[in-house]
C-alpha cells in the first residue's frame, strides 16, 4: 500500500510539475526540499527511540493568479521492525519505512472579487499570535508524534477563503472530514490507567475508537476569523466550530476476570463537539513585542463515561458543559549583546479539558548566535504547575539546550538534550524518565 | 515624473545655496542625500549578497527586493535553499512582519531586531532599512574634498541607533553617499560601506555595488543589485500580509 501511495503521489506530482512546465501561460515550477537524519538516544533505558532519515519533497507551481504547493515526505525507519522469521522475507519490515502527503494544495488569487484569494486542498491553517502555544489554532489536530516538536499540527483536507475589505481580513475555513489528533510514539507511550472501585485490580485496558460518521453535520469543522490592525497592533476575533481532537471516554465495561477481583476494562472513545471563541493581539511595547491570546471552549453538552459493571450501570461525569478558558501571553527582546529571550504564560495545555483541569506553564527560550549566525545556542526551559499550593507535588520542570551549527550554506548540525523532572501525575513529570540526547542533520536544496 | 523633478529641484537650490552661502549647511547637503536616495516612487530589484569571511570562504544569498517610498519594503529570500520562500515585510511605524513557509503563518516582528545581523550579514536590519538620516541624525561637516563633503553624523538622543556615530563621504555630483564608517558605541570603527558602479537607471541614481566590511571581525559582504526597475507604480495592497505570503 505505502509503495503504491508513494507511486501515484510522485507520479501526480511530476505529471503536475511536467503540465505546469510546459503550460502556455508560463507557471513557474520549483523543486525543493530537504534531507533529514534524526538520531535520538535514552541514557537512562541505553536505547535508541529514533533513528530516522526523512526525505521532504516540495513541488511549487506559479504564475500570477494561481499556486499550487505539495510537500511529501519519504520516512525511513532504521531500526527493523522484525518479529518472526516470515517478515525476514519482506524489506518492510526489515527497514520500515512509510510515506506521507504533508500538504498539496491550490490557491486561485482574486477568486470571483479581486480582494478574495481561495485555497483547497489538504493545508495547514495556522491561527494565533503566540510562539508555537496557541490556543486558538484549533482547525488542524495536534500532532505529538514527535515530542520535539509537540506544537506541530497535522495539514487537513479544507475549503479556506480570505476577502480583504480595506485593512480588514476575513477568512472562512470549511474542512469537510474529522482528523483525529495524532498520539505520542511509542517510545513515549504511557500505561494506560482508569480508576477502579476500590478491591479491584486491573489486568488489562484496551479500547475502540468511535469516529464521527462520514457526513458533513457530524464531521465538518468551521472556522471564521476577523482580523484589523489598530492602534499599530494586531487584532483578531474568531470563531470555530469543531469536534475536540483527542477523545473521551463514553462507556467503560469493567469485566471481572477473577474471584480476587482481578478485571479487565473495555473503553469506548468518542469526540464530542465543540464551540471556541477565540481572540488574539500582537504587537510592540517600545522594542519589545508582545502577544496574548484567548480562547473560550463551549463543550456542546456534558460527557458522561457509563460504566457498566455486573453489579450495574453507573455514569461518571467525563466533561463538564461549563465553558472554560485558555490564554497564553507572551513577549520577546533582544538585547544588545545579541541575546535573544522569548518568555510565554500559557493557561491550559492543548490536552487540558475542563474548568478544573487547565494547568499553568511558564516557558522561556534563551538564543544567542556567534560567528556570523552559523553557529546558535539556545536553551528552552518550562515549568509546569498543576496546583500552586502544592508545588511541591504538583510540579514539573523541563530543560531543552540544543546546538546548532550551520558551517556552510543549506547543512545544518543539531545536538540537543531533553531534561525532564518532576511529579508523575502531571503532564511533563509523567515523562520523568524519558531524558533524551539527540542529534540531526538536515541538507536543504 | 515628478519625483525626478523634485529631485533636480533640491539639486538646484542645494547649488544656488553653496554658492550663495558662504558656509554648508550640513543638514541640507545630508537632506539632498536622503532625497537621491528616497527619489524614486518606487524600485524592484535582485539582490545578491556574497558574505567573505577572514579565510577567504564565501556563502551567498539571493533575494528580490520591492521598495515603495521611504517606509515600504518587502523582501523575499530566494536562496539559501533552507530560508527560500522566506518574507519580510517593514511599513511604516516600524511595523514589520515575517512569514516563514514552514509555520504557515505570517508574524510581527519588534523593533528590537534592527540592530541584528540581517541573515548573518555585515549589514543590520537598520542598515538594510536607513534612508531617513536627517530625521535620526545630527550631521556636522568635518572636511570638505573637491569631490566629496565628509559629514559626521550623530545619533539624535531619542534615535533608536546602535552606533556611537557615522562619517559619510557625500559625493558633489551624484548626492550619493560614496563611502559610509560606522562606528561602535565604544567609539570605535566597526564598519566601512562603499558604494560603486552608480549608474542612471530610469533616470535616478543608482549604485549597483555595495560592500560592507567589518573591520573588527575582518569579514565583508557585498551586495549586487540587478534588474533594478524603478516607478512602476506598485500599488499599496503588495506590501500587505496578504501579498507577503505569496511566493
Amino acid at each position: 500500500m505505502n509503495h503504491i501511495s508513494t507511486s501515484i503521489a510522485a507520479l501526480l506530482l511530476g505529471g503536475l510539475a511536467l503540465l505546469l512546465g510546459t503550460h502556455p501561460v508560463g507557471a513557474v515550477v520549483d523543486v525543493s526540499g530537504n534531507l533529514k537524519a534524526d538520531s535520538r538516544w535514552r541514557p537512562d533505558d541505553e536505547r535508541y527511540t529514533r533513528n530516522e532519515t526523512r526525505l521532504a519533497l516540495k513541488l511549487d507551481a506559479r504564475s500570477t493568479k494561481t499556486f499550487f504547493h505539495a510537500e511529501s515526505r519519504l520516512r525511513y525507519f532504521a531500526y527493523p521492525e522484525v518479529s518472526n522469521s516470515a517478515q525476514l522475507r519482506d524489506t518492510d519490515w526489515i527497514q520500515p519505512w512509510r510515506h506521507e502527503l504533508y500538504e498539496a494544495y491550490a490557491d486561485v488569487y482574486g477568486f470571483l472579487l479581486d480582494n478574495v484569494d481561495l485555497r483547497v486542498g489538504k493545508q495547514r491553517i495556522a491561527w494565533g499570535t503566540a510562539d508555537k502555544m496557541n490556543v486558538v489554532d484549533n482547525l488542524n489536530p495536534d500532532d505529538f508524534e514527535d515530542i520535539l516538536d509537540f506544537t506541530e499540527k497535522i495539514p487537513t483536507l479544507g475549503l479556506r477563503m480570505d476577502y480583504y475589505p480595506g485593512e480588514f481580513t476575513v477568512t472562512g475555513v470549511i474542512i469537510p472530514v474529522f482528523t483525529p489528533a495524532r498520539s505520542l510514539s511509542s517510545s513515549w507511550e504511557v500505561t494506560p490507567a482508569f480508576p477502579l472501585p476500590q478491591g479491584l485490580a486491573l489486568r488489562t485496558l484496551d479500547d475502540n475508537v468511535h469516529l464521527p460518521e462520514n457526513r458533513p453535520r457530524d464531521a465538518a469543522n468551521l472556522g471564521i476569523r476577523i482580523q484589523k490592525p489598530f492602534l499599530n497592533y494586531d487584532w483578531s476575533l474568531s470563531y470555530v466550530y469543531s469536534r475536540d481532537e483527542w477523545a473521551l471516554p463514553t462507556r467503560a465495561e469493567i469485566l471481572p476476570v477473577d474471584t480476587l477481583g482481578t478485571t479487565d476494562v473495555h473503553l469506548t472513545l468518542e469526540y464530542p463537539r465543540q464551540h471556541i471563541i477565540g481572540a488574539d493581539m500582537a504587537g510592540t511595547i517600545g522594542d519589545v513585542g508582545v502577544w496574548a491570546e484567548g480562547a473560550m471552549f463551549f463543550p456542546e453538552e456534558e460527557i458522561y463515561t457509563h460504566v457498566i459493571s455486573p453489579s450495574g450501570t453507573q455514569s461518571q461525569l467525563a466533561l463538564d458543559d461549563e465553558p472554560y478558558f485558555k490564554f497564553v501571553v507572551g513577549g520577546d527582546y533582544t538585547f544588545t549583546n545579541g541575546l535573544y529571550v522569548n518568555a510565554q504564560y500559557m493557561h491550559g495545555f492543548f490536552t487540558d479539558r475542563g474548568v478544573d483541569n487547565l494547568e499553568d506553564y511558564f516557558l522561556i527560550a534563551l538564543e544567542k548566535k556567534f560567528i556570523r549566525d552559523e553557529l546558535k545556542v539556545r536553551m528552552t526551559m518550562a515549568a509546569e504547575i498543576a496546583d500552586f499550593e502544592d508545588t511541591g507535588d504538583n510540579s514539573a520542570y523541563f530543560g531543552g539546550p540544543e546546538l546548532t551549527y550551520s558551517p556552510v550554506d543549506d547543512f545544518e548540525f543539531v545536538i540537543g538534550g531533553l531534561l525532564l523532572e518532576g511529579d508523575a501525575s502531571t503532564q511533563f513529570g509523567q515523562f520523568n524518565n524519558n531524558d533524551e540526547i539527540y542529534f540531526q542533520m538536515t541538507f536543504s536544496f | 515624473m515628478f519625483n525626478r523633478l523634485k529631485q533636480l529641484l533640491s539639486c538646484l537650490i542645494l547649488i544656488g545655496s553653496v554658492s550663495v552661502a558662504s558656509a554648508v549647511d550640513p543638514v541640507q547637503i545630508l537632506q539632498s542625500v536622503e532625497d537621491t536616495l528616497n527619489a524614486p516612487e518606487d524600485r524592484e530589484a535582485l539582490l545578491t549578497m556574497q558574505l567573505i569571511d577572514k579565510k577567504g570562504e564565501t556563502k551567498n544569498r539571493e533575494l528580490t527586493l520591492l521598495q515603495k517610498g521611504p517606509d515600504k519594503r518587502l523582501i523575499r529570500f530566494l536562496s539559501p535553499a533552507d530560508v527560500k520562500g522566506v518574507g519580510f515585510l517593514v511599513l511604516e511605524d516600524d511595523m514589520m512582519y515575517l512569514y516563514m513557509p514552514a509555520f504557515a503563518k505570517v508574524r510581527r516582528i519588534a523593533s528590537h531586531v534592527k540592530n541584528e545581523n540581517f541573515m548573518g550579514t555585515d549589514f543590520t536590519y537598520d542598515d538594510m532599512a536607513q534612508n531617513d538620516y536627517v530625521e535620526d541624525y545630527t550631521p556636522t561637516l568635518q572636511e570638505e574634498t573637491d569631490q566629496h563633503y565628509i559629514l559626521e553624523l550623530v545619533p539624535k538622543p531619542d534615535s533608536e541607533i546602535d552606533y556611537s556615530k557615522l562619517v559619510m563621504w557625500v559625493n558633489k555630483e551624484t548626492r550619493l553617499p560614496d563611502k559610509v564608517e560606522f562606528y561602535d558605541r565604544s567609539g570605535r570603527l566597526l564598519k566601512v560601506m562603499t558604494q560603486t558602479d552608480t549608474k542612471r537607471i530610469d533616470g535616478y541614481l543608482t549604485p549597483q555595488h555595495i560592500e560592507m566590511e567589518d573591520v573588527q571581525d575582518n569579514h565583508k559582504t557585498t551586495m549586487d543589485l540587478k534588474n533594478v526597475v524603478h516607478d512602476q507604480n506598485i500599488p499599496d495592497k503588495r506590501f500587505t500580509q496578504r501579498y507577503l505570503k505569496r511566493f
